[in-house]
């Protein structure tokens, strides 16, 4: 059985944002405007967090793109009342947009802080409308929303492989981010498959999971930062 | 059947019929079934007249113009409209990444505000809609009536479109072109033509290098090519391989993500440079002659350990340790750019990075520098005509109590980049402006003539020199243009036409056809080998019979790209012949100093490109107004970046509204208090406080160039220095709730530590101390959920 995963080597990430957009392009996600963004009402479904070490001058800065991390024991979804996000088989934390009724549990519960809520309808003045996405909804007001690691991505690619009568090969399937990082930071695939490039990348010893100790048995590895150092003469 | 997400670098048309007739049976029972308009809807589209079905997903190449990177695209188009824009991964300068700003590109192709129809002023002193052939005819009127009066200003990167905007300028008898360029690239072409003899922009092998130091070029964040130097720093830090040292004033994204930063005091990059080859020769480890090549273009010998720190203001055993690493690398590296270039004394402090290199002998080898060389399409649209020139010529142009005669601009912004412009603006007989929206320039025009956006219109890019090889990158549209908006070479040319002096071509794309096809004549003619100044490396033409064939296969083949093999070694200072060898390069180090603070509110101002808006083109797109700058998290606007201690000191607390007072002109926006800005400087993001520019631009946070001085200027290089402005900085009030910035509240919502495990500098082996040493403070911002909104609100 397939358990979609990703990896991201911190050591790569440069903060350059390009993910952002990218999902933001992809998944058709609305720009809420300054004053609704004043509010914390933004709607990013991946973020760049930035953290610093030291004081200024010996200041060191670090970035970690955050997701929803999939969890294999998701906080989210026994808050749900109604039952709109499970864990399908694959792995992916779903979302189904029609059942939700907008309690906001769930964000509630997320301690990755990646739920965002529609206060308002999307709205895309024409023709600004012309690039949304068809393979993806656009979500109506009172309803959650999150990364769903593309899932349409996911299933163009399972797709053409059973059209071609073939399993879907490691490396086919490319999220929105994923494809646009200038410094390839980010791996996506099959945790269960152990040649993919995610399960290598999972296996290093730099790997580990965010909040670790809640274990939530996320679907995203962080590989951390490490230091330059001279190499020997 | 295949639709939607398929496979890159094809077009994903790859239904079988008998798949076709399936899906469009079952798909047309089911909805028969329920509803009779989507019915119709269904049976009307395999009738279109498409060559894609219905729904499939085109992808089509193109190029990314939105800076003179040239990255290779891919448009993912469905049902003619482009939806998804991702890297080529073959792109021959980005394989396969696109940055933030080149994703935008279809918000600026689908903007709800576009200028889709020429207009004109009326009588009525607004702009109306009027035919091509009128808004033409008003401005070749204008420019027959007076040539020499006429003033061009071509915002397009260097390459065929800035060729042939000088060549339609000296056919109608105008001067040469005025190049609206960021002042970085004029500055860097005449520091390297001191340090190496050439004034080719260098290029840089920073993926094979193993030590670099960058002198002020911001190279992650919005220089050159973010992109492909991403890819390449990536490569150099890959397993911790090389190092990266970025030697600025402001802490970049280039600083942030470095392995160790040198906070320099801002305009002492140069002393720096001179400083490190100091030491390095001391070092006794370079050859004679690269020691030798160094100091032929000083007259003074470099300044020593202790007056380097002095006015570098960094810890002097902090420079000699950096130096001991460079003299030790293998493969070292000295890039410059960015803030180092940006000073009066820009062209200076640019070639003592430069000339570094000659010392550590990276110049024209791997994991060095290079020429910055291309195919010259420039020159050969250009024909005869002159050289364009640097911005400043505007200014100086337009300088003066008489009338200014006739503007053209195309496809730049200079009322937005450069103050005192505004009264020559009013001062003009006709303002022509080619753009796509109606940015500061286009709300003064007389006539406006509409132009196609990237994806829009056939492209004919010369890359920007990343790499060292060079290219022509060619792509035809993506997708049909929006209303009348038509290609600005085109306009060019029709300009000319109207004006009564014709060019031979109908076309900007049967321009570059023609210089295509004459380059191809040329290096036949010279003998199938040997490279003259108008011939291409013969390799690129040997397969085309003639000049027809080459020509199409070049287009069909995306252009030209040159090999690994060609790249070279500037000329070297040596080789100039007598008239044109640079005398002694003026050393940064006995240049004087910027003046010492005024008072404890006197900051220099570090103007900055950010990724989200560049030099301003980013600020009408939603997506990239709302995206958290990465470094201040700031969304929609500007701000003032100001030093935790500074902030102390005059008691500014984040969100805090500050003015800053220059010499001519005051601004106000909020600051945003960091740990990683130099005390005594300031950084403020260019590209805000639009007048106009579309919805989400107009009036969206304030325009730092406000307080440029256009009377500075890059000695030597006819630019605008940015750089080392002096201004006062004095806290106003607590913000009003719509004067807050809009900080990205969003954080982990438990932890204040994680388990990111770096260790710290020199020790030990790198993956030894996870996760223990793992210490990550997040700064205050304090975490907010998202606030519901109120009745009113919701009403």
């Amino acid at each position: 059985m397939t358990r979609w995963g990703m990896a991201i080597d911190l050591d790569r990430c440069t903060g350059c944002e390009a993910c952002v957009v990218a999902c933001a392009a992809e998944n058709n996600i609305q720009t809420v405007g300054e004053e609704q963004a004043r509010e914390g009402r933004a709607m990013h479904w991946l973020r760049i967090e930035r953290y610093y070490e030291g004081e200024f001058p010996n200041v060191r800065t670090r970035f970690m793109p955050v997701l929803c991390q999939q969890c294999g024991a998701a906080p989210c979804e026994p808050v749900c009342p109604v039952y709109a996000t499970y864990r399908n088989p694959e792995g992916l934390n779903a979302m189904v947009y029609s059942r939700c009724i907008g309690t906001r549990f769930c964000a509630n519960n997320c301690p990755y802080t990646v739920r965002v809520f529609n206060w308002f309808d999307a709205e895309f003045p024409a023709p600004l409308d012309s690039q949304l996405n068809p393979d993806v909804s656009v979500r109506p007001g009172g309803v959650m929303e999150k990364c769903t690691f593309c899932v349409q991505r996911i299933q163009a690619g399972k797709d053409e492989a059973a059209q071609e009568e073939r399993e879907v090969a490691d490396g086919e399937i490319k999220t929105a981010c994923q494809q646009s990082c200038p410094t390839k930071a980010i791996a996506f695939g099959d945790l269960e498959d152990p040649d993919s490039e995610v399960s290598r990348w999972a296996e290093s010893p730099r790997a580990f999971s965010l909040l670790g100790d809640l274990d939530t048995r996320p679907g995203v590895v962080y590989l951390s930062g490490t230091e330059w150092r001279e190499p020997a003469e | 059947m295949s639709s939607g997400n398929g496979k890159r670098g094809e077009p994903r048309v790859t239904i079988g019929r008998r798949d076709f007739f399936k899906v469009y049976a079952s798909a047309g029972v089911a909805v028969l079934q329920g509803c009779r308009r989507r019915d119709q809807e269904l049976i009307e589209s395999p009738v279109r007249r498409s060559t894609a079905l219905p729904g499939a997903s085109v992808w089509r190449r193109s190029i990314c113009e939105q800076c003179g990177a040239g990255c290779e695209i891919e448009v993912r188009t469905v049902d003619r409209l482009a939806k998804k824009i991702e890297g080529l991964p073959d792109g021959f300068v980005n394989a396969g990444g696109v940055c933030a700003l080149g994703h935008s590109a279809l918000q600026e192709l689908y903007h709800p505000d576009r200028v889709t129809e020429p207009m004109r002023r009326g009588s009525s002193g607004e702009l109306e809609p009027v035919s091509w052939e009128e808004a033409l005819e008003t401005a070749a009127t204008a420019i027959a009536a007076a040539p020499d009066a006429t003033t061009v200003v071509a915002g397009a990167p260097s390459g065929p479109l800035l060729g042939l905007w000088r060549r339609v300028a000296a056919t109608v008898g105008a001067p040469p072109p005025v190049h609206w360029q960021p002042a970085d690239g004029i500055v860097e072409r005449e520091a390297a033509r001191l340090a190496f003899g050439e004034s080719t922009r260098p290029a840089y092998d920073l993926a094979r290098s193993d030590y670099v130091v960058s002198v002020g070029a911001p190279f992650l964040d919005r220089w050159r090519s973010p992109v492909h130097f991403g890819a390449a720093w990536a490569e150099l830090t890959a397993d911790r391989r090389g190092k990266l040292v970025q030697v600025e004033a402001r802490h970049s994204l280039t600083a942030a993500n470095a392995d160790e930063w040198l906070p320099v005091r801002p305009g002492s990059e140069g002393v720096l440079a001179r400083g490190l080859a100091g030491l390095l020769m001391a070092s006794g480890k370079f050859p004679e002659d690269a020691r030798a090549a160094y100091e032929a273009l000083y007259a003074e010998a470099p300044p020593d350990l202790a007056a380097t720190a002095e006015r570098c203001g960094i810890d002097a055993g902090r420079i000699e340790r950096l130096a001991a690493e460079l003299a030790r690398a293998r493969r070292p590296l000295v890039m410059a750019g960015g803030s180092a270039f940006e000073g009066e004394s820009g062209v200076a402090a640019g070639a003592a990075a430069l000339a570094l290199n000659l010392l550590l002998g990276a110049v024209g080898r791997d994991g060095g520098v290079f020429a910055g060389i291309d195919f010259g399409f420039e020159d050969r649209l250009a024909g005869e005509a002159a050289a364009a020139l640097p911005p400043a010529a505007l200014a100086d142009r337009l300088a003066g109590e008489g009338e200014s005669g006739v503007l053209v601009v195309s496809e730049a912004d200079p009322l937005h980049g450069v103050p005192g412009l505004e009264a020559a603006f009013e001062r003009a007989g006709t303002v022509v402006v080619l753009s796509a929206f109606f940015d500061d320039t286009t709300s003064r025009a007389d006539v406006v003539l509409p132009v196609q956006t990237d994806l829009e219109r056939f492209q004919a890019v010369e890359p920007d020199p990343v790499r060292g090889v060079p290219a022509l990158l060619i792509a035809s549209p993506t997708v049909a243009p929006r209303g009348e908006a038509r290609h600005p070479g085109d306009v060019a040319l029709a300009l000319a036409a109207a004006a009564g002096s014709a060019l031979p071509w109908p076309g900007f794309q049967e321009a570059v056809e023609s210089a295509l096809s004459g380059a191809f004549a040329a290096t036949r003619a010279a003998g199938g080998g040997a490279s003259g100044p108008v011939a291409l490396p013969a390799s690129l033409v040997a397969g085309a019979l003639n000049a027809r064939q080459f020509v199409r296969r070049t287009t069909d083949a995306g252009g030209l790209v040159g090999t690994e093999e060609m790249r070279r070694a500037p000329a070297g200072p040596a080789s100039g012949d007598a008239d044109e060898a640079p005398g002694p390069i003026p050393d940064p180090a006995s240049l004087p100093a910027p003046a010492a603070p005024v008072g404890v509110e006197a900051f220099t101002l570090i103007p900055f490109e950010s990724l989200k808006l560049a030099d301003g083109r980013g600020a009408n797109r939603p997506w990239l107004q709302e995206l958290p700058d990465p470094l201040s998290t700031v969304m929609w606007g500007s701000w003032v970046e100001v030093a935790t201690a500074d902030a102390d000191r005059l008691g500014i607390r984040t969100g805090d509204i500050v003015r800053l007072t220059g010499t001519a002109a005051e601004i106000e926006l909020p600051a945003i208090v960091l740990p990683t800005v130099r005390p005594g400087s300031i950084g403020v993001p260019v590209g805000g406080g639009h007048a106009d520019y579309g919805r989400y631009a107009r009036r969206r946070g304030v325009n730092v160039n406000a307080l440029l001085d256009p009377d500075r200027r890059v000695a030597g290089a006819g630019a605008f220095a940015r750089g080392d402005l002096r201004v006062r900085v004095e806290r106003l009030r607590r913000p009003r709730r719509s004067e807050r910035p809009v900080i990205y509240g969003r954080g982990l919502r438990q932890a204040e530590e994680i388990p990111v495990g770096w260790a710290p500098h020199d020790s030990g082996p790198a993956h030894a101390a996870l996760p223990e040493s793992g210490f990550v403070r997040r700064l205050g911002h304090p975490r907010r959920a998202a606030a519901a909104p109120t009745r009113e609100e919701k009403a």
